[in-house]
């Protein structure tokens, strides 16, 4: 038999894609660099966990319902999201995680030839799924850790369908204020998409931070994403959604995989947005968390970055890749930013007091040696 | 940035025939026609379509190749390279080895005589073997006019500088710049070829970043290139005419990292250390021995880790298990160490090893491409060999930790008088232990 000419049969854009590696599991992260316990402060988790009623929605889910297929376009969570932010059930679609519904925009909108503008310096599914979809992902440098409207609007051209806006970015946590985006929103004019991504929208609580969701009447070419798995607290169960107009939404669910959201998880984001309580929690503690790692690197005298999100970016006198396997050995995992086009910063989620210390202890054991 | 090798329809052709005789002038004519094409002078051209006669011959012999033959020619922009792949269940890779030598006593020349003609007619040869296929990739550089325009003077300090890719003059002016004011020893000597840095830097092997300002003046550049395995390596920051503690040299590693931080590369790391180089960014592996003007200096070798660490798996001999655990230790690398041990099974009798001369830099890398139980005399074959032809050069042995194979090598060099020096990170399909040769050493 021939060999299988992979070459031949690949694509280009999937030939020279590189895939994404993720972490191994803590146990075997831990075993592996020798350590006991393990703060996960990489992936912007919220240390609280689910609200407690969903918690509860989770544990009360029967086995046996396992074998049943969920409803295939999450329709009690339509219903719920509509009800919540006074639109039709139709204007949402929910996805396996907010990376799914990023992988629809972009297949519902752009063909060979097409491209994105988004940051350069900014979430990577954007960039990744247009470009492992053979589409040109246009990169913007950031102006002062901020999304470039400016920059951005002078690479769009004829073949520009979609603009991705990381609003708060991560990891620099910069925003646009109300005028900004109404200013770009105008700018674009329904010449192309404009996607907010509003995975850290929750722990905002700036005034002028402007609700995608009430922009939608207005600007039928916004889209706006969201996700239960940072404020919300079930990344595990892997769900997000989209907002937009009635025909934009209507021409996205085309590209859509239906039946791609499991039932635990469409039960327990329903149950989740009922509960206020968890919401103000989760700020109490990001805030709370963020003074105190704020005042501790600056007794240090150690540069940051402190935006909005629950997260918070650390210039370190080191490399990286070298801090994170060092803090790995001593039991706290962070996320590199050389990946993120960052060298030598690092972004540590805002989490419990116990985990804080942890890190700032081990923050100081590796700058010492 | 492309970084690797792309199949690009245009850089590449390929022709598949059976392993008779028959079909030789095809191949040769597609090797000469395909290497002229991809712009190979007649000489070069001739040198791989004699390599491509050579090993066809050879494969049309009993038992040398058991299916079909694919060719591939491919256009390096600097050079263009022939690939033969073929299943095979015993190929003897013996008159590869750089200090093979035809015996004759009769009227019929051995079987591997052709095989060693084709290895001396090219000026580079990898093997790999996987799964009953073997690959064997012969590679002739082009030659480039020698071009001499003078000294280009150096301006003044950089005002606001901005880090780009260069345009093809731009790389051919950094060369020159680069021949008359970069520091010795720290440039390899391919960059100081206008012609062949540009077409280096076209071909996608190598990445160039320059500092210019507005009005187009040159104040430093920074290279880096990756061949095969998940390390690039990179040559710089080199600036000129700029003050110390300027930012250009921080900017410019920071374009090297942005460049591939989106890449399957896993690290970076430079044994040419810049007196530019911002430190800050990266770990010292360890260091070499360097043959400076003044006598032997020992040289860090920088590195910085591009991905987050996944740990991963060492295959070890028992003598290298203690320096695998202390660099693990140094530099908190989470590994699973394994050790090897012979224990009986059976084995080829030939070894072969690879030869990478850096004639420029003093230096050549030994790698093993095959076990066999020659491996000691084959060892100390080639440091015989080389040793004899060029004096003094530094010489390297790469172990790969991901190939359980190469472990029993450790015993061998160390008797010969290698010690490891470096860990390279993922260097090949794992962590890579590069050995440094000590003349008159012995195993310790």
């Amino acid at each position: 038999m021939s060999p299988l000419s992979l070459e031949s049969l690949l694509p280009p854009y999937i030939r020279s894609f590189e895939p994404y590696v993720p972490s191994r599991p803590d146990d075997e992260l831990m075993r592996l660099y020798g350590c006991s316990r393990l703060f996960r402060l990489n992936n912007n988790e919220n240390a609280l966990g689910p609200p407690p009623a969903t918690q509860e929605v989770i544990r009360r889910f029967v086995p046996p319902r396992a074998a049943l297929y969920p409803s295939g376009d999450s329709f009690y969570l339509r219903r719920k999201l509509a009800d919540r932010f006074g639109k039709d059930p139709e204007q949402f679609l929910v996805g396996n995680g907010a990376n799914e519904v990023i992988a629809f925009a972009i297949k519902a909108f752009c063909e060979a030839g097409d491209n994105i503008v988004t940051a350069d310096r900014t979430f990577a599914v954007y960039e990744w799924v247009a470009t492992f979809s053979g589409l040109e992902a246009r990169l913007v440098p950031l102006r002062d850790y901020a999304f470039d409207d400016r920059g951005m609007l002078a690479r769009m051209d004829g073949r520009t369908k979609i603009f991705f806006v990381c609003n708060p970015n991560n990891p620099t946590g910069t925003y646009w204020g109300r005028d900004r985006l109404r200013r770009f929103l105008e700018a674009v004019d329904g010449r192309a998409i404009v996607v907010v991504d509003e995975a850290y929208c929750e722990f905002v609580e700036r005034e002028d931070y402007p609700d995608g969701m009430s922009l939608l009447d207005e600007y039928p070419h916004l889209v706006v994403f969201r996700t239960f798995s940072k404020m919300y607290g079930l990344a595990g169960l892997r769900i997000g959604y989209l907002a937009g107009s009635l025909p934009v939404v209507d021409a996205i669910r085309r590209a859509c995989v239906v039946y791609s959201v499991n039932a635990v998880a469409q039960e327990a984001a329903v149950a989740a947005l009922d509960d206020g309580n968890h919401v103000l929690e989760s700020r109490r503690l990001v805030r709370e968390s963020r003074a105190y790692l704020e005042e501790e690197l600056a007794a240090r005298g150690l540069p940051f970055v402190s935006g909005e999100g629950n997260f918070i970016m650390i210039r370190l006198p080191m490399s990286d890749t070298l801090a994170y396997r060092k803090l790995m050995t001593r039991g706290v995992m962070v996320r590199t930013m050389t990946g993120f086009r960052f060298p030598n910063f690092i972004r540590v989620t805002l989490s419990v007091r116990e985990a804080m210390e942890a890190f700032v202890a081990a923050l100081d054991e590796i700058l010492k040696r | 940035m492309n970084m690797m090798h792309v199949f690009r329809p245009d850089r590449e052709v390929s022709l598949t025939v059976p392993p008779r005789a028959a079909f030789l002038p095809v191949v040769t004519a597609f090797a000469e026609k395909s290497a002229l094409s991809f712009g190979l002078a007649k000489a070069e051209a001739l040198s791989l379509t004699l390599a491509s006669e050579e090993i066809f011959s050879h494969l049309t012999g009993p038992g040398a190749a058991a299916d079909n033959v694919t060719l591939t020619c491919r256009d390096g922009f600097y050079y263009a390279e022939l690939k033969f792949s073929f299943q095979t269940r015993f190929f003897n890779m013996r008159a590869f080895n750089l200090t093979s030598s035809v015996a004759c006593d009769g009227e019929e020349l051995p079987a591997e005589t052709g095989l060693l003609i084709a290895a001396r007619m090219v000026d580079k040869i990898r093997a790999h073997y996987e799964e009953d296929r073997l690959e064997i990739t012969f590679r002739k550089d082009k030659a480039y006019p020698e071009t001499n325009l003078g000294e280009i003077p150096i301006t003044g300090p950089l005002s606001a500088p901005v880090v780009k890719t260069p345009d093809t003059e731009t790389l051919k002016l950094f060369s020159r710049l680069l021949l008359h004011h970069a520091p010795e020893g720290i440039c390899p000597r391919d960059f100081l070829i206008p012609g062949k840095l540009a077409d280096m830097a076209a071909s996608g092997e190598y990445g160039v970043a320059v500092a210019e300002d507005a009005r187009g003046s040159l104040g430093g550049g920074i290279a880096w290139w990756r061949e095969g395995s998940g390390l690039v390596e990179f040559f710089g920051p080199y600036l000129f005419g700029q003050p110390q503690g300027a930012t250009t040299g921080r900017h410019l590693v920071e374009a090297c990292i942005a460049a591939i931080a989106k890449s399957d590369v896993s690290g970076i790391y430079s044994r040419l250390p810049s007196p530019f180089l911002p430190v800050e960014y990266f770990e010292i592996l360890g260091s070499l021995i360097e043959t400076a003007a003044n006598g032997a200096v020992e040289t860090p070798v920088y590195y910085r880790q591009i991905r987050e660490d996944e740990g991963g798996v060492s295959w070890v001999h028992p003598l290298l298990e203690a320096f695998l655990r202390e660099s693990c230790e140094r530099l908190a690398f989470a590994r699973e160490v394994r050790l090897t041990h012979e224990e009986g099974e059976a084995s080829y009798p030939y070894s072969v090893l690879s030869a990478t001369f850096n004639r420029s830099r003093g230096r050549a890398v030994l790698r093993p491409v095959w076990w066999g139980r020659d491996a000691a005399s084959n060892l100390e074959d080639h440091v015989r060999s080389i040793l004899r032809e060029i004096p003094g050069i530094a010489l390297f042995f790469e172990i790969d930790l991901g190939r359980p194979w190469q472990a029993p090598f450790t015993p061998l060099l160390l008797d010969a008088g290698f010690r490891p020096r470096v860990m390279l990170p993922a260097g090949g399909r794992g962590d890579v232990v590069l050995f440094q040769y000590a003349a008159g050493g012995g195993r310790p």
